[in-house]
């Protein structure tokens, strides 16, 4: 049984459609990420599952039990880092967990919690002194304080800067490790892809792809390219010695797309042929399907 | 409810590492008391007298005593040798009677001349003059052969048993700080906690919001109890008011609490910015505050004053906290705590139900 299930989910507010239509599934173990710009309804999406929005339509179950009626089963068995986490500034990294695992009235080890994020050391320090980093990881160890089959984390490291949203990263490998199901919300298009096990990439509240990172650049991103500056007449010849290659010239470059040329045949012709200032293959990525998909760019920091 | 005391030991942790929040429940009204308390709380105390007795004979002594026995004045003896006026320039003194040698003498003759030397300008002085002048009314009505005066002014306090100002004023400082910390600083706590997703956080645990509108009821009451003993101790310690504790001034302390509490979160509602909280807090309570007989008795209003103090809920906690603690009027402690109970039950319900964690 899926451990999420979403059919049909509608969300207007007013005349506007928040999420149009969403259709999808996530099964027990898998990292699933909702991808997409700023504003294109993965939060709305997300909070509706975690039972803090009222959907306008459509069917949503959560580890089998309906979001609208069985909020309070479905809320001891998730954990939830919500969009731009705060908690209390003056209690310390220690009491803040505490006090939510005495809510949910759970026998945790706190220390063990911290030890798993790497916060032993920030333990008797205040909230309030925190890095973002360090903050995000307090977030992460008060999603786990009930032992949540299925963590829910939006958007866990937008304004992080490289260092900390790969410890971030790192967190959310474990807890994949450990045999949770994690939920992602994202527009980093780096985080989703190295991440997770499916992406379903959404754009103005509906869903334009859903699949494996890879399946889904292989079916919506092309193949992989290779560039070389662009001279005087090489184009043609590229394609004399290339024949079933596309070629093209774009910014004073040009793009091989190896059509059904395996890329060692590609890369060995221009070896042997052409004089070689500079060289690029470039693999194409979530971003370039975005692109593909939408005719917009993610504009994500990490894309 | 488990989780209400889970949420009211942090919120109590927060309170103390919080320092604005320690100086407004705690300093501010400290403070309060005894900026007005010495401004105003002395206007009720003995003038100060100079006394000069330059005849020395059981006649000036018998003047001394029947000054003495007005209990107006706080006499101060000026030591016979001394130029009177300069003393009492030296020691502050705004008035000052001398009794001339030969004052029993000519006491005989009907003769006799007391000196008064005072200070127009000054109000205790006016009032010295008068209470002077009284007594040699008197004395004279006595050598003239009245056995006792045919008329007596019996003087009684307006307010009953002798109310202080600062005996009046301790009970509205109580009644103050409670409506400032639990309308304004838990309006402000829930805009902060809203804007900064705590809120929302919150609403992905087991916690309800009945539980967590009785944590901060709770958490008040206890801040309440503190700034309360807090106040007393300051008012019994400095100015010497007797304050009765009973059953009544604690239920109507706790009641006070809850229905600001519950009253804020109402407000709550309705305001969605951090910045906003403390402007709406402030407009429903500093008003309130200046109007349900804070400062000032409610007799002394105007009618549409009075009328609009009838509606407000810091006037039963006020007069409640007055009967209870000061005045001991068991009518007025029974009705004003009613009132009170039932406005903390009415808001703390309606509170809980108005409370919204979540967006819909």
């Amino acid at each position: 049984m899926p451990v999420v299930e979403v059919e049909q989910l509608v969300k207007r507010y007013g005349e506007l459609s928040a999420v149009d239509g969403l259709s999808f599934s996530v099964e027990k173990g898998e990292v699933f990420a909702l991808l997409g710009p700023n504003g294109a309804g993965k939060t709305t999406t997300v909070e509706i599952l975690e039972c803090l929005r009222a959907k306008t339509s459509g069917r949503v179950r959560v580890l089998g039990h309906d979001v609208e009626t069985q909020a309070s089963r479905i809320r001891e068995r998730i954990g939830v880092l919500p969009q731009d986490f705060n908690t209390f500034d003056r209690l310390t990294v220690r009491e803040n967990v505490r006090y939510f695992r005495d809510l949910f009235g759970s026998n945790a080890d706190v220390d063990e919690l911290l030890a798993s994020v790497g916060l032993t050391e920030k333990a008797d320090t205040l909230y309030l002194e925190l890095s973002g980093g360090l903050k995000q990881r307090t977030g992460v160890a008060i999603a786990l304080v009930n032992d949540p089959e299925l963590v829910f984390l939006d958007e866990p490291s937008t304004g992080l800067d490289p260092h900390a949203r790969r410890q971030v990263w790192e967190l959310i490998r474990k807890l994949r490790a450990g045999g949770r199901t994690v939920f992602l919300t994202t527009h980093y298009m780096e985080e989703a892809a190295v991440l997770s096990d499916r992406v379903g990439i959404v754009h103005r509240g509906k869903l334009v792809a859903l699949d494996a990172p890879d399946a889904i650049v292989r079916a919506h991103a092309g193949s992989t390219t290779v560039r070389l500056p662009a001279e005087p007449g090489l184009a043609d010849r590229v394609a004399g010695w290339l024949p079933r290659a596309r070629v093209r010239v774009d910014n004073a470059h040009l793009s091989i797309d190896p059509g059904d040329h395996r890329l060692e045949e590609v890369l060995s012709a221009l070896a042997s042929k052409a004089t070689l200032a500079s060289l690029e293959v470039r693999t194409p990525n979530l971003e370039d399907a975005f692109l593909a998909l939408t005719g917009e760019r993610l504009g994500g920091v990490g894309a | 409810m488990r989780r209400a005391l889970v949420d009211l030991r942090a919120s109590l942790r927060i309170y103390f590492r919080s320092r604005s929040g320690v100086f407004w429940t705690i300093a501010f009204p400290v403070l309060m008391m005894l900026v007005f308390g010495s401004i105003l709380g002395n206007a009720g105390d003995d003038v100060t007298l100079g006394f000069q007795d330059r005849d020395g004979t059981p006649a000036s002594q018998a003047f001394r005593q029947a000054l003495a026995d007005t209990g107006s004045f706080d006499l101060r003896t000026i030591p016979a040798g001394e130029d009177a006026v300069a003393a009492s320039r030296r020691e502050g003194y705004h008035t000052v009677v001398v009794v001339p040698p030969g004052y029993a003498a000519a006491l005989q003759q009907g003769e006799a001349v007391v000196r008064i030397h005072h200070d127009p300008s000054q109000t205790n002085s006016n009032i010295a003059f008068s209470v002077v002048r009284g007594v040699v009314d008197r004395m004279n009505l006595e050598l003239a052969g009245a056995r006792s005066p045919a008329v007596q002014l019996a003087q009684e306090s307006l307010v009953s048993s002798e109310l202080s100002f600062v005996d009046f004023f301790l009970p509205g400082v109580i009644g103050m700080t409670i409506a400032m910390s639990a309308l304004i600083g838990n309006l402000e706590l829930f805009a902060r906690y809203r804007s900064q997703g705590i809120l929302k956080k919150l609403a992905t645990t087991p916690i309800t919001k009945l539980e967590w509108v009785v944590s901060k009821v709770l958490y008040q009451c206890v801040i309440g109890a503190i700034t309360a003993t807090t106040i007393i101790v300051v008012g019994v310690l400095a100015f010497d008011v007797r304050v009765f504790l009973n059953p009544f001034a604690i239920l109507i302390l706790f009641s006070g609490t809850a229905a600001f509490a519950g009253l804020s979160m109402m407000i709550a509602r309705y305001v969605n910015e951090q910045e906003s909280a403390n402007a709406a807090g402030s407009a429903v309570a500093m008003p309130m505050i200046f109007l349900s007989g804070t400062f000032f008795p409610l007799e002394g209003m105007p009618p549409l004053l009075h009328s609009i103090a009838k509606v407000l809920p810091l006037t039963y906690v006020n007069e409640g906290l007055r009967a209870a603690m000061i005045t001991q009027n068991a009518s007025a402690m029974a009705f004003n705590g009613a009132i009170a109970a039932a406005l903390a039950i009415g808001f703390v319900l309606l509170g809980a139900a108005m409370t919204d964690w979540k967006e819909v």
